[in-house]
């Protein structure tokens, strides 16, 4: 229950920053838009066309939290919040999980909205589970990527300059979410390892993927690893970014 | 509580120990911590309050080692901590803010949180303001927040940064009397600079200089290390040799200096020391 007061207030925190907004709703506008204008786009009115936007959602707006959460980790210690976070009873590694949490289901709400939306649009339609689809995509493919350009922000936060940080987490993000596997240098696009969702849209929904993949389609298996290699790396960056701001905090 | 500080030392990468061996045993009550910037009083209380482990030596605080993760644990659970920067998260409301570190200090029913942040805001001056966002408050304002969210959870040890700086005079007097109150049946550390505020509140002080004790004991014993020695000079022209200078009165025949010296100028008359004076002695003792 504490966690869940936690990310109440964490919620608040969030919900009331301006920039995390004005950052969000124009990419998650300017993403809705090429889910519908894209010539890969299977149009707003059928599952398929709500995996894809879930898909193009997934790689544009993590790009703001890429540049958002930099400090993450690190702005309490500037506050002086961290020092009063640490004489808690509880573990820092709680009270850290909470604010990501609280700023998950903030970074997720605008772009859940859109997906709901287009949902109970086709829900009306007569596709009676586009509702559960788009709470599944929120879920299994916008959420990973959110969580893992959070992650990588607040780790390189944690470690260099915040407006370092930024630049560096937003070229991280880009490379991770556009690089295609068609140019000869490395990319996980295409592969099991792909953080947009490929290998859970087409394993899982049977839907085309935004990049060809390398060694035949995707299949269920290949989502499961996705996943699972998703969460291990959501769970790594900000174990790391909880590490390297400890000690941090320690040298100071 | 009872605190023993047992040889503590802090070493920090690259600098000076910022504890050095440090051993003072702190009583129930108010605690003044004194001593000039880098003396080592807020490594101390970082130290006091678990947010940092030291390199060498030991703290019990009611006997329990607070090298224990078990002990600290506990510890946390009867402390309030003030530090000396803090900005509460600007998003929140004082009252958002206080419900806030109320989870963090494990107060599981919200009610109680709620109760006890609406009785410390009006203990504070910001009944009229606990529903604003912390950011548009003044400095003084935020400043009262970050006092009133030590003092969530009735706690049994209280630390406190320069909890003064930045406030009115009647703020910082109000403040002062809380202070003292809640040191009547609490341990209450109090680090500040403005040795008024320990003398009219503490009646135990620790001097701390270079990371090492330098006085510990009553505040009227640091008070007497000046007797004999704190004059008032009759009004000159340049300040006097060999002296400690507490402060300085302009005159229209020149300036009338208090100083403590062992040789004052001719016409110097002795005075009462105060904590000012005290402390500078044992300073020019050194």
């Amino acid at each position: 229950m504490r966690i869940l007061s936690l990310v109440r207030i964490t919620l608040l925190m969030f919900y009331r920053r301006k920039a995390l907004w004005i950052a969000s709703i124009p990419l998650a506008l300017f993403a809705l838009f090429l889910a519908y204008a894209s010539p890969m786009s299977p149009g707003f009115s059928n599952t398929d066309g709500l995996v894809f936007t879930g898909q193009v959602l997934a790689m544009f707006t993590p790009l703001a939290y890429a540049a958002s959460f930099s400090d993450l980790m690190t702005a309490g210690r500037r506050t002086g919040m961290d020092e009063l976070e640490s004489t808690s009873p509880l573990p820092m590694a709680v009270i850290r999980s909470a604010h990501v949490l609280g700023a998950w289901v903030i970074c997720i709400s605008s772009s859940l909205l859109f997906l709901v939306l287009i949902a109970v649009h086709q829900a009306f339609k007569g596709n009676g589970k586009a509702i559960l689809v788009a709470l599944a995509v929120a879920l299994v493919i916008l959420s990973p990527s959110m969580l893992i350009a959070m992650g990588i922000s607040a780790l390189l936060g944690a470690l260099l300059p915040t407006i370092v940080a930024r630049i560096l987490a937003v070229l991280a993000w880009a490379w991770l979410a556009f690089y295609t596997p068609l140019l000869p240098l490395p990319t996980l696009n295409g592969g099991p390892l792909a953080v947009i969702g490929d290998p859970i849209a087409q394993g899982w929904f049977h839907t085309d993927p935004i990049y060809a993949p390398a060694n035949g389609p995707f299949t269920v298996q290949s989502g499961v690893i996705s996943l699972l290699w998703q969460a291990c790396i959501i769970l790594l960056l900000f174990t790391g970014a909880n590490i390297a701001s400890n000690h941090i905090k320690a040298q100071v | 509580m009872f605190i023993s500080i047992d040889h503590l030392t802090k070493d920090f990468r690259g600098r000076p120990a910022a504890l050095n061996d440090l051993t003072v045993d702190l009583p129930q009550g108010m605690i003044g911590l004194i001593g000039p910037n880098g003396a080592g009083k807020t490594t101390l209380m970082r130290i006091l309050t678990g947010i940092i482990k030291p390199t060498e030596g030991k703290v019990f605080i009611d006997g329990q080692d607070l090298s224990l993760p078990a002990n600290r644990r506990n510890l946390k659970r009867h402390l309030g901590y003030l530090p000396q920067h803090i900005t509460p998260y600007d998003n929140l409301s004082p009252l958002g803010f206080l419900d806030y570190i109320g989870i963090l200090k494990m107060i599981g029913n919200k009610r109680v949180r709620q109760e006890q942040a609406h009785t410390l805001l009006e203990q504070v001056g910001l009944d009229d303001v606990m529903n604003q966002p912390i950011g548009g408050l003044s400095g003084g304002m935020r400043r009262r927040v970050g006092i009133a969210q030590a003092l969530m959870g009735d706690p049994q040890l209280l630390v406190v940064d320069e909890p003064t700086a930045g406030l009115d005079p009647e703020e910082r007097m109000r403040f002062r009397t809380l202070l003292a109150q809640l040191g009547q049946d609490r341990t209450v550390i109090l680090s500040t600079h403005i040795l008024d505020d320990v003398a009219q509140t503490c009646p135990w002080v620790c001097v701390l200089r270079f990371g090492r004790n330098q006085y510990d004991g009553p505040t009227e014993g640091l008070i007497h290390e000046a007797a004999g020695h704190t004059w008032v000079t009759p009004p000159i022209a340049a300040p006097p040799d060999n002296a400690t200078i507490i402060n300085a009165e302009p005159t229209p025949q020149g300036t009338r200096y208090r100083i403590v010296t062992d040789t004052p100028p001719a016409g110097s008359v002795e005075t009462a020391p105060n904590l000012e004076d005290g402390y500078m002695a044992l300073a020019s003792e050194r």
